[in-house]
Parts: C-alpha cells; sequence; structure tokens
C-alpha cells in the first residue's frame, strides 16, 4: 500500500470513527437513555 | 511472524480490534436490560445481578485457562468456541425464564465467551505479529478497539432495546457476538514462537510467580480493576446524590467511555517510546491525585467533565502496557497464558470494587471511604511499578539448564 493510500485509509477510518462517536455521545444523553438511567437509581 | 498468506499482521490486528469491540462492547450494555427484564419476568434486582457478578468470576476464572489453550493449541479454536458460547448465551439469556437458566446463560455461557474472546487471546495473537518495537503501538490500537467498543455498544443496546424490545435486542447482540467466529480466522495460525530452553506453559507460569515483577504487575492490575469497577457502578449514583442530575451522571460515564478510546491508544503509543513500568505507574499516581482532588473541590459540572475526561485517559491505558510489559519480560510465547494469569487479578479487584462500594454506602450512607480508599490504592499501585525489573529474562530454565 502506498503512503498516501495509507493516510487516506487513516483519515477516512478516523472520520467514521469521530462520526461514530459522535452519535454515541448523543445516545449517551438521549431520552430513553436517561429514563432508564434514572429509574436504575430511583426504583 | 506466525502469520502467512492474508494474515498479516495489519489484518490481525485490524479483526483482533473489532473481535474486542464486540466482546467487551455487548457485555457493556448488560446493564440495560436489568430493568426491562425484571419488570417483565418478576425478577429482583438480585437475580440479574448475581449472573452478572458470576459473569464476571467465570471470565476472570476462566482466562488463564483460555489463554493457555489458546497458547498451546492456537487463538483460532479458542475464539470461534468463545463466539459460539458468546452469541449461545446471548440468544439463552432472551429464553431465560428463572433465575438458574439466567445464572447459566448470562453468567457461565457469556462468561466464558468473554474468556476466550476478550483481552488475554486477542492480545496473546497480536503481541506475537508485531516485532518488539511496533508490539506496544500495535496493543494500544487492539486495546483502543476494545474501548471503542465500550463505549458506542451501549448507546445501541440501548437503541435496540427502544426498537426492538429487549427480547428481540438480545437476539440482534448474539447475531454480532456471532461475528467473532469468521473474524476468528485471521487470528488462525499456531503459535510458532520458540520457547526459552524449550520452556513448558507450566515452567513459565513457575518462573512468572517466582519473579517479584509480576507479582507487582497482578497486584497493580487488581488495583486498576477496584478503582473503574467502582466508579463505572457508582459514579452517576455518587453524582445524583451530591445534586447532580443524571444528564450529567451520563456525561461523566460518556466522557470516560471516549477519552478511554484515546487514552488506551496513547498509553500503547508512549510504551514503544518510555519505559512502561514508568508510565503505569504515572498513570495510578495521576488516578489517586483525580481521586483525591474530585472529592476535595466543590463538585461543578465542570470538574465532573474534568474527572471524567482523565480517568477516561487513563482507564484501560493500563492494559496494553501491563500486557506489553509481560511480553518485555517474560517474551510472546506464553503472552496469553501469563497476561491472562495477572487479568485474573483485575477481576478479583473488580469484584471488590463493585461490592465494597455498595457495601459502604448501604453501611455509613456515603461513598466517602471507598474513593478514599481507592485513592490509596492508587498510590500503592504507582508504589509498586517502580521496583519491577524491566529487562528481559534470557536465562535458560534451571531445568534445562541442568540437562
Amino acid at each position: 500500500m502506498t503512503q498516501s493510500r495509507r493516510i487516506l485509509m487513516w483519515a477516512l477510518l478516523a472520520a467514521l470513527a469521530a462520526l461514530i462517536s459522535y452519535f454515541s455521545f448523543r445516545g449517551y444523553l438521549g431520552p430513553e437513555f436517561l429514563i432508564n438511567f434514572a429509574n436504575s437509581l430511583y426504583c | 511472524m506466525n502469520v502467512a498468506n492474508w494474515r498479516t499482521p495489519g489484518v490481525v490486528l485490524a479483526c483482533g480490534s473489532v473481535i474486542l469491540m464486540l466482546a467487551l462492547g455487548t457485555r457493556q450494555s448488560f446493564g440495560l436490560f436489568l430493568q426491562p427484564m425484571s419488570g417483565d419476568l418478576g425478577w429482583g434486582r438480585e437475580t440479574f445481578a448475581f449472573a452478572l457478578a458470576l459473569q464476571n468470576l467465570v471470565w476472570g476464572i476462566a482466562q488463564p485457562f483460555a489463554g493457555m489453550i489458546a497458547d498451546r493449541l492456537g487463538a483460532a479454536r479458542v475464539l470461534i468456541s468463545a463466539g459460539l458460547l458468546y452469541a449461545a448465551g446471548l440468544a439463552l439469556m432472551a429464553f431465560s425464564e428463572t433465575g438458574l437458566a439466567f445464572d447459566v446463560s448470562a453468567g457461565l455461557l457469556v462468561g466464558l465467551g468473554l474468556s476466550g474472546s476478550s483481552f488475554g487471546v486477542v492480545m496473546g495473537v497480536v503481541g506475537r505479529a508485531f516485532p518488539p518495537a511496533k508490539r506496544s503501538v500495535a496493543l494500544g490500537i487492539v486495546g483502543a478497539g476494545g474501548s471503542f467498543g465500550q463505549f458506542v455498544m451501549l448507546p445501541y443496546g440501548q437503541a435496540l432495546i427502544s426498537q426492538f424490545g429487549w427480547f428481540n435486542a438480545l437476539l440482534v447482540l448474539a447475531l454480532s457476538a456471532f461475528l467473532i467466529v469468521p473474524l476468528a480466522s485471521a487470528l488462525a495460525g499456531a503459535n510458532t514462537v520458540p520457547a526459552r530452553g524449550n520452556q513448558s506453559v507450566a515452567e513459565a507460569v513457575q518462573e512468572a510467580a517466582t519473579h517479584r515483577g509480576f507479582w507487582y504487575l497482578t497486584i497493580a492490575f487488581l488495583v486498576c480493576g477496584f478503582q473503574t469497577i467502582f466508579i463505572m457502578v457508582h459514579l452517576p449514583a455518587y453524582l445524583v446524590d451530591k445534586g447532580m442530575t443524571p444528564v450529567q451522571g451520563m456525561t461523566a460515564l460518556a466522557l470516560i467511555g471516549f477519552f478511554n478510546i484515546i487514552g488506551s491508544y496513547l498509553s500503547g503509543f508512549l510504551g514503544g517510546h518510555f519505559s512502561k513500568k514508568y508510565l503505569l505507574s504515572w498513570i495510578y499516581a495521576i488516578r489517586a491525585v483525580a481521586i483525591l482532588v474530585f472529592i476535595s473541590l466543590p463538585l461543578t459540572h465542570w470538574s465532573t467533565w474534568i474527572f471524567g475526561a482523565i480517568m477516561g485517559l487513563t482507564w484501560l491505558g493500563t492494559v496494553p502496557l501491563t500486557n506489553g510489559l509481560v511480553a518485555q519480560i517474560f517474551g510472546v510465547k506464553y503472552l496469553s497464558t501469563l497476561f491472562s494469569i495477572a487479568f485474573l487479578g483485575h477481576q478479583i479487584g473488580s469484584f471488590i470494587g463493585v461490592w465494597y462500594g455498595g457495601y459502604m454506602f448501604d453501611s455509613t450512607g456515603s461513598y466517602l471511604l471507598v474513593w478514599l480508599v481507592a485513592a490509596a490504592l492508587g498510590v500503592l499501585a504507582a508504589i509498586l511499578c517502580l521496583p519491577i525489573d524491566e529487562r528481559e529474562i534470557t536465562a535458560i530454565p534451571m531445568k534445562k539448564a541442568a540437562l
């Protein structure tokens, strides 16, 4: 694999990871997750 | 190198990372099933909690044996068996109607699946696939893969439960875990690394048992397990008790998960350039200081976020460094076995951490003493790492030398 292809591959992987991380982070703060979490503390 | 044709180190690394992502990430989402399953099946919480405690125990106890089999017969067989057990355990969790059935599925089967598909087995293959100069970075990347799985699979599990209900969500997770089976083919191949002086696995374990550094590493790893599980399980409750909202509690956990990905990679990267024992010592010292500062200062959003970020950076950073140090001192021939024994220490620490946190809160109505114990143990672990002799053992085992 050439150097430029390797850099492109890592850049794409990093972008994908960043995108998934962003949506995951939003998932942590989503209403259903929070209700589940709050129930586990109060019920 | 013990991989051939398409099983290049890069392929081993990529597939190993995805396996760890699936194995560790799936397990991370189990807590989300407590509420809906207990409610629908009329279980008390202890039924669910006992099965998960059993799972951790089985994972810890079975892992050295899984590592030993992987070192002797090859990792693929262990990974395939583990993937099947993991998937079967998840599927049977969905059909469990009694506490005993849940203990067998979620506790025994998933625990066995985890023991054969997590750190010890995967990192052993990755460690052997890379030369010493690149090994630490590779272990950091594969560790970051596991951390990434832990971070993303929690909201993924919640989305599955919300969309399809807990029963179908478990079946989808079983399918996800089954992916470990085809991925295992990338990690196939016999362990062809020559043993020093034809050392057997039993002799390698015996040698490690007489090496002070191995004990220090294992005790420090026990501290790691204690601190991380206590914080993961009890931090949100601690924050809510102190008047913060569940959003803030979850933000702290999300920050830990996110920064854990960066920390795992960074520790592997740094381990390739600096002394691993000093890096480990720094990690434990930073944790101790972070805990003391966190409980001493008034609790604010910022103090919680900064604490979450610091803990995340040091969270599983201990894994590639501990694994790398075991490889550096004892060689990679029996890496899975020896690291898995150290990991048993980690699991014992986890068991104590989650139990002790709850016990002390119930007894005193406060987590303060547990925080102080966690900080004190961090100092102890930081000190224990310092005298570890990092030099590779080159001496031929006594029995062989005498021949």
